[in-house]
């Protein structure tokens, strides 16, 4: 109990610990609005149809929220001095090295890929996946009031994305990894000399196919193997539309919409997939080759 | 009573337009106004604390010195002081007489037309040079002209008129002046004694304004380009701790509580002036910090240089003077230094400062002439079961390994078979052997029985040389007979010495020794030691365990240090430290302190430990970590530190020197030594107190002596050891002791000197009046005296003493050395002799005739 104090009462941690009563806060009150929508013939939003002015009805309750803020942050600085460490010192990085809270997301992605997909491409990907949301939800239903049943892929999917493998990973990468990076309970000591035993393997190597031949050159067979299963996991999306073959969303979307999608989709799951290939299995890489490791 | 959600639901419920926001509005900014109030009480007290300390500081330091100030105007002699008043009122009365105003009349006046004379001067001296350039320029251009040439003869007969009249004037002015003059002169003596007595006083006054007049205010000290960051960038350092420590130099804080008191060593702060050097530069801590939890650390574990507390501050001095083996007023360092020294550590870890000494174990090799395998066995399985005084450290061999290394070590450098000498110890008398045991100096470096005065003299647990106790079952006689006549014969680089021992003597001793016998049974093992496969066994050991680190042993002349450098070990941080299986707590003092305390305890079966274990007392182990946790790569930069000159050098070279053949064991040189002292029996019987002899001796006679020891004090029991030393050694010591006064080694004739007949035949007399052969002697020691009351032969003065320190001796023979015999003639340099009116009793000139006198006496 003592350390699990000890990591929540840290004073950089307690932003962390903010953000996810926060988080679960908005999520359970948006949802709550959505299913009292639904259960009604006309959404409350749709009720105030009055217009009233900005001056001075918005404006006073931005200053009231403003001041707010400034008695937040006021008291919160009297209590909880700036945690400053140790100078800087470039021959001796502390250790765990953590990212700043808001990207241990990506921090923890290190731990399943290679840093050039886990640090480069999946980033750009988020980042491409919603700067196109607009252009793949046409959906108008739902724009303006809170509603569940007209938005039901959307609704799961955002909230996969972010509260799951988002918030979680933060909250994941500053409670739960310690030194060297390795995973903690909350309740045990950082102890800077744990041993973990290393025993991963390359997913071909599950099904009896080395990665490396003895003179450590790629292995043929398990190139193509891993070639074949990611390849084969992309390949999921046209299997989808043709048993699906005419369904609404599907005559909905067109196939450019479906294939962007579905490709975004596929690449956002790739990660709990390969977290628990890594967790369950030991697994370092699916598909290994001369240029990159997934 | 609605609750909340009643209240946000009727709210919710009310439109927008009529909602009331005043009660937030007023919740909030009344949380504001708190808030303000809040950090004003947190600027002024609950934040700053050192305010209430400073203030405090001054309220206590003005009541000291008010009170001091009361004590001190009591204390004043107002009998002295009244009459010292009044002969300047009569003095002030006489300036005013009518016979002085006029000559003040007449100064004035004469002032007047000196400065016109004197313009005169100036004006016809430039005139002239004038004429002086045109008649020249005239004569070079072809065309003298003679009208320039009569105008510089004219102008300098104008210019010697005129300083004529300066002159007259100045001398008239000089006459009737010196009345005035007089009274003047007498007017400054008398107001600088009537300051002197207030003088006391005035301090009390003058600091008293301070401590009642001082704002409170942060006091800081920046130090430009002290530190670099971790990324090499020179940065400042800035120490504030005397806004709170603000008594530090405060003769009132003598003894006054925390913050506020003294700063108890002040004769360290003449060389590290706090203004100069801050105060983190030794203490440590977070200089900037102004609150007691962060500035010292405890409140702050990020800090990497937290306060060193009580002695530890010693640590620091290593950060600058890691070269230095000793330091005045050193405290914890020079004890650890000497503990590391002493201990070896050097031999099979790279200490920073421990480069390049000379290994502290005796030579192995040819061990089969001097000591029996059995004995060796037992003393390679554990050293300390046979002399706990050791400073061989116990290696904790097994049965197998120690005779492995008995069979190497007793076949190294020759053949396992004894040779002889062929010179007979026998017929030894062990009484008179005892005796001369007791006297001629052994008992400065062994110890002997149960006479353990000179361990406890040296205060270490452990002794510099082998405790002779029951060395008679150890030795061989014949063996030792050779050793004892010339060790060096046996071992090349031994730093035992020849006590220039008769045969007789020699005989004497070895007899005394052979009585020392061993009577405890210790355990005895099957040793085979004509195996080479035994003996490689062996040879591996020695090698592995790093025996060659301390012993020069043939075959392991090449060997590298077998441990980790220590260089950095005070920032060694503890994730790099390994505890083993131990409840040891986990901090670098507690790990240090069982580390030395019992190197083997943090090995698990995993890790193996060799470090041997060493039995040094808890106090000398504290010594050690004080200086390891000072042992730092970083220090200080350069320009903050004291040059490491060439004298400096010299002198860390002979105290090296002097440390390793024990000098300082039977000769005090600088603060410590002459343990021998202790088991010396009288006053006066002691070796000399070696700090003045760079200033005292000539550089010659000094190289001849450390070479050759002669007679100096025949009325010694103790000798002077021959030790053998190479020119460059004996070189050394005489830049040591030079260095002492800051001299370096030069050549200079002291014979090619004429005496003076009149300074010669004046001090013949003052030497006689002095009574100086009281005391002193001259060619043979004089019957029936105390030891005590004897002093060096005078006979030797003029081919040993330099001049001047003969000078300096006569001049104030305490200032030299402390607590000697010798009167001081002269208490008054400045003042008339006492003896005698010659050279009109200047006593500098009668002192150089004692000198002059005195050399002459040489044979």
């Amino acid at each position: 109990m003592h350390n699990i104090w000890l990591l929540i009462s840290k004073p950089d941690n307690i932003p962390i610990v903010g953000l996810l009563l926060l988080v679960i806060l908005y999520t359970w009150w948006g949802f709550r609005r959505a299913l009292k929508n639904d259960s009604q013939d006309i959404s409350d939003e749709a009720m105030l149809s009055e217009k009233i002015q900005v001056w001075p009805h918005l404006v006073r309750v931005e200053f009231l929220a403003t001041l707010l803020v400034m008695v937040i942050l006021v008291f919160w600085s009297f209590l909880l001095d700036a945690p400053l460490e140790e100078p800087a010192n470039p021959t001796l990085t502390p250790n765990p090295s953590k990212a700043p809270w808001y990207f241990l997301g990506l921090q923890e992605m290190l731990v399943y890929f290679d840093p050039w997909i886990a640090g480069v491409v999946l980033p750009t990907l988020i980042i491409i996946g919603l700067m196109a949301v607009p252009y793949i939800d046409v959906n108008e239903k739902g724009n303006g009031y809170y509603t569940y049943r007209e938005r039901k892929y959307a609704l799961w999917i955002y909230s996969f994305g972010f509260i799951v493998l988002w918030v979680s990973l933060i909250v994941l990468g500053t409670f739960w990894r310690g030194p060297g990076w390795y995973f903690f309970f909350p309740w045990e000591t950082w102890d800077t000399h744990r041993v973990v035993a290393l025993t991963n393997l390359d997913f071909s190597e599950l099904f009896g196919i080395a990665t490396k031949n003895p003179d450590t050159s790629l292995n043929p067979a398990a190139f193509i193997f891993g070639a074949v299963v990611v390849i084969g996991y992309f390949t999921l999306a046209p299997i989808y539309w043709i048993w699906k073959k005419n369904t609404g969303l599907l005559k909905k979307l067109g196939p450019v919409k479906y294939g962007v999608t579905a490709f975004l989709f596929l690449s956002m799951m790739s990660l709990p997939i390969k977290m628990i290939l890594r967790i369950a299995l030991n697994v370092k890489y699916v598909w290994v080759t001369p240029w990159f490791n997934i | 009573m609605p609750g909340i959600f009643d209240v946000l639901k009727k709210r919710s419920e009310t439109p927008i337009e009529e909602r009331k926001y005043g009660g937030i509005y007023l919740l909030l900014s009344g949380l504001l106004f708190v808030g303000t109030m809040w950090s004003v009480i947190d600027e002024v007290s609950t934040r700053r604390p050192w305010k209430e300390y400073q203030s405090e500081y001054l309220a206590l330091s003005e009541e000291g010195w008010r009170n001091r100030l009361a004590e001190e105007r009591t204390g004043v002699d107002s009998a002295a002081l009244l009459d010292l008043f009044a002969r300047r009122d009569s003095l002030e009365s006489s300036m005013a007489s009518e016979e002085v105003v006029n000559a003040l009349a007449v100064v004035d006046r004469l002032d007047h037309e000196l400065l016109d004379a004197e313009r005169a001067v100036t004006f016809a001296k430039s005139k002239g040079d004038e004429a002086y350039y045109f008649w020249k320029k005239s004569v070079h251009e072809g065309a003298e002209d003679q009208s320039y040439r009569e105008n510089t003869g004219r102008f300098s007969e104008d210019l010697r008129a005129a300083t004529g009249v300066v002159d007259s004037l100045t001398a008239l002015r000089r006459s009737i002046a010196s009345v005035i003059d007089g009274i003047g002169a007498q007017q400054k003596e008398i107001n600088r004694k009537i300051s002197e007595l207030l003088m006391p006083v005035q301090d009390a006054e003058r600091r008293l304004d301070i401590a009642s007049n001082s704002p409170i205010r942060i006091l800081q000290v920046m130090m430009n380009g002290f530190d670099r960051s971790n990324f090499g960038i020179p940065k400042a350092r800035i120490d504030r701790c005397q806004t709170c420590h603000s008594g530090w130099k405060d003769d009132m804080m003598e003894g006054a509580p925390q913050p506020f008191t003294k700063h108890p060593v002040p004769e360290l702060l003449k060389f590290h002036d706090p203004e100069l050097f801050g105060c983190t530069t030794c203490h440590r801590g977070q200089g900037a910090a102004l609150t007691a939890g962060l500035a010292h650390g405890e409140d702050d574990h990020y800090w990497e240089w937290p306060l060193l507390s009580g002695k530890e501050v010693y640590a620091s001095c290593n950060g600058c003077h890691e070269n230095e083996l000793y330091l005045p007023n050193g405290g914890l360092f020079n004890k650890g230094k000497q503990v590391l020294l002493e201990s070896g550590c050097y031999g099979c870890h790279e200490i920073k400062g421990f480069i390049d000494l000379p290994k502290i174990g005796p030579e192995l090799g040819r061990l089969d002439e001097k000591l029996d395998p059995q004995w060796l066995f037992r003393w390679v399985r554990n050293p300390k079961e046979y002399n706990t005084h050791t400073r061989m450290p116990n290696f904790r061999f097994d049965d197998r390994q120690a005779g492995a290394i008995t069979a190497f070590l007793m076949s190294v450098g020759g053949n396992a078979s004894r040779r002889s000498t062929g010179r007979s110890p026998a017929g030894g008398n062990a009484s008179r052997g005892r005796e001369l045991v007791e006297t001629v100096g052994c008992k400065g470096c062994h110890v002997v029985g149960d006479d353990e005065r000179m361990r406890k003299g040296r205060g270490f647990s452990y002794d510099i040389a082998p405790e002779l106790t029951r060395a008679g079952s150890k030795l061989d006689p014949e063996w030792l007979y050779a050793w004892l006549k010339n060790p060096r014969d046996f071992r090349p680089r031994t730093q035992m010495p020849n006590l220039r021992l008769s045969d007789q003597e020699a005989r004497d001793i070895v007899a005394y020794i052979m009585s020392l016998r061993d009577d405890r049974a210790f355990e005895t093992a099957e040793i085979d030691l004509a195996s080479a496969e035994v003996r490689q066994t062996g040879f591996n050991l020695a090698r592995e365990y790093g025996c060659a680190g301390c012993h020069a042993i043939p075959g392991l002349e090449k060997e590298n240090k077998v441990s980790v450098s220590l260089s950095n070990l005070g920032r060694k941080r503890i994730d790099e430290i390994d505890f083993g299986d131990t409840k040891v707590p986990h901090q670098w003092d507690d790990w240090f302190f069982g580390k030395v305390r019992d190197s083997r305890q943090y090995a698990t079966d995993r890790i193996v430990s060799k470090m041997p274990v060493f039995s040094l007392a808890d106090s000398e182990i504290v010594m050690l970590r004080t200086l390891m946790r000072g042992m730092t790569k970083e220090g200080p930069e350069q320009e903050y530190r004291r040059p490491y000159d060439r004298i400096l050098q010299n002198v860390e070279a002979g105290r090296r020197l002097t440390q390793q053949y024990n000098c300082i064991n039977c000769h005090q040189i600088e603060e410590i030594g002459g343990s021998i002292g202790a088991v010396l029996e009288g006053e006066g019987m002691a070796p000399p107190y070696l700090l003045p002899e760079g200033s005292k001796v000539q550089e010659e006679w000094l190289h001849e002596f450390l070479k050759a020891p002669t007679t100096i004090r025949p009325w010694l029991k103790v000798r002077m050891p021959t030790f053998g030393i190479s020119d460059a050694e004996a070189t050394t010591i005489s830049n040591y002791f030079l260095g002492l006064h800051r001299q370096t080694l030069e050549l200079r004739d002291y014979q090619e000197y004429a005496p003076d007949p009149k300074y010669v035949s004046v001090g013949k007399k003052l030497f006689e009046d002095l009574q100086c052969l009281s005391c002193h002697y001259t060619g043979t020691v004089p019957e029936g005296k105390e030891p005590a009351d004897l002093a060096p032969d005078l006979s030797m003065a003029k081919i040993r003493l330099k001049p001047e320190w003969v000078d300096a001796w006569i001049a104030h023979p305490d200032s030299i050395a402390p607590g000697t015999r010798m009167p001081n003639f002269y208490p008054e340099l400045g003042e008339p002799s006492p003896y005698s009116d010659d050279f009109n009793g200047d006593v500098r000139k009668q002192i150089q005739a004692l000198r002059e006198y005195i050399y002459t006496i040489h044979r």
